[in-house]
């Protein structure tokens, strides 16, 4: 058996998994962060992409967006705007954004209007990744 | 003794107002649903975010970032403040504007440069009456709160804190404590303050930040921020929702109570004309018999 810490992942609107973990692997600003027990305590900050946790030797994985992570050795919190297993993403939901945000940004924009877009659009993305990969068609 | 008529259409009048305070009951009650659903979706994730936000300020090293400075250059009196104030779109919900109000001007009354953000329609119709200067751009409703508002209203509060348009932000919202309790909250939104004292006290360690302290404040102040109005955007819509099911209850209960009361006079009132007309009937009789 692993060692294993405390992982907490809290959802804006719903509280996501609570429990123990082996590792955790998750999208950071300058690319995804692996993390195993006693890790140094670090805060770092969360990027749209594709979220993966071991417990019990099983990977589960989650589309999470904007959010950020509280690293101590012994526990890990991570919170974001949205978590989501790719069972719950609905596809055609994702793909009518992701067109939505291609369209969008091929408009004139306020620098603010397209860094939403931007956002929206790697939203769509990861959602769209998370649910390629690990849902059977 | 009022007459009759004046009493029934009293009455009529009566009823007519507690069809409507019930069915506001009736409607107020299902959106509390809701609305209490979404809180306590939100309430962990609200609750840790506060916890972890405070836990991260006590590891956080000194920088010198744009959401830690505190401006103490600037004169008390030449403070920007900016307060959001949080308020319902309608009104007929008990004391729950005006608790709200009362608080607001409370701490407006400290300073001479106030900038309202208000969020509902009682609220801004309240100050533009009083000529109070309200953002006008700011119109944000205060039904069904979303992250996405909660995300404008944050971005154009961190915008404006950013380029020195405000020097303190609060927040002036209602909290739900128990279904029959609200509480009127006030609480600082900028600038962060680092937990100094308690860190010593018990030996804290300086986290580390990845890529660095500065880069990660940049991310997680806006998320924190957009997180906390998000809160409270919900706590303030199921209190709105709980007050205005309470007093729509108070009224119809009170409503009830009234017709009872005017049942009771209408009766006597009644029995006043029979007894009435019979003694005139009798006596027209005997004087006719004589």
């Amino acid at each position: 058996m692993a060692k294993t810490f405390q992982l907490e992942i809290l959802a804006s609107d719903h509280p996501f998994y609570k429990g123990e973990c082996e590792m955790l692997i998750f999208p950071g600003l300058d690319g995804e962060h692996g993390i195993l027990a006693n890790h140094e305590s670090m805060v770092t900050c969360l990027n749209a992409g594709e979220l993966r946790f071991l417990v019990d030797g099983n990977w589960q994985y989650a589309a999470v967006s904007a959010g950020f992570v509280e690293i101590m050795p012994s526990y890990v919190v991570l919170l974001a705007d949205t978590v989501e297993r790719p069972e719950e993403i609905d596809i055609n939901r994702a793909n009518e954004a992701k067109r939505r945000a291609q369209e969008k940004l091929r408009q004139k924009q306020s620098i603010m209007e397209y860094y939403h877009t931007e956002a929206a659009m790697n939203r769509a993305m990861s959602r769209l990744k998370v649910t390629k990969r690990h849902t059977k068609a | 003794m009022a007459n009759m008529r004046e009493i029934r259409s009293r009455k009529k009048s009566i009823q007519d107002i507690m069809k409507i305070t019930n069915a506001m009951y009736l409607i107020s009650s299902s959106k509390l649903k809701k609305a209490r659903k979404n809180l306590l979706a939100a309430e962990p994730y609200f609750e840790k975010l506060q916890f972890t936000i405070h836990d991260i300020l006590v590891r956080t090293p000194h920088v010198h970032q744009v959401y830690f400075q505190r401006r103490e250059d600037i004169k008390q009196e030449d403070r920007k403040k900016g307060y959001i104030v949080i308020t319902a779109d309608k009104g007929l919900a008990g004391a729950y504007n005006h608790n709200v109000i009362k608080r607001a001007e409370e701490e407006m009354g400290k300073s001479n440069n106030n900038y309202l953000f208000v969020v509902g329609q009682v609220g801004r119709q309240y100050f533009k009456r009083k000529n109070v200067l309200v953002d006008t751009e700011f119109l944000y409703t205060a039904q069904n709160p979303t992250l996405y508002r909660a995300q404008l209203i944050s971005e154009t509060i961190i915008n404006l804190f950013e380029k020195g348009e405000l020097d303190d932000v609060y927040v002036i919202y209602t909290k739900m404590i128990t279904s029959i309790r609200a509480e009127v909250q006030f609480a600082r939104l900028l600038p962060l303050e680092r937990v100094k004292f308690e860190r010593r006290a018990s030996g804290y360690q300086h986290a580390r930040f990845e890529p660095s302290p500065e880069e990660v404040m940049n991310h997680l102040v806006p998320n924190y921020i957009k997180g906390l109005l998000y809160g409270v955007l919900i706590e303030s819509f199921s209190s709105e929702q709980n007050d205005r099911m309470m007093a729509m209850e108070a009224a119809t209960q009170s409503a009830k109570d009234m017709l009872r009361e005017l049942d009771l006079l209408y009766n006597r009132a009644r029995q006043a004309s029979i007894t009435q007309e019979i003694t005139e009937i009798v006596s027209g009789a005997r004087s006719l018999k004589k």
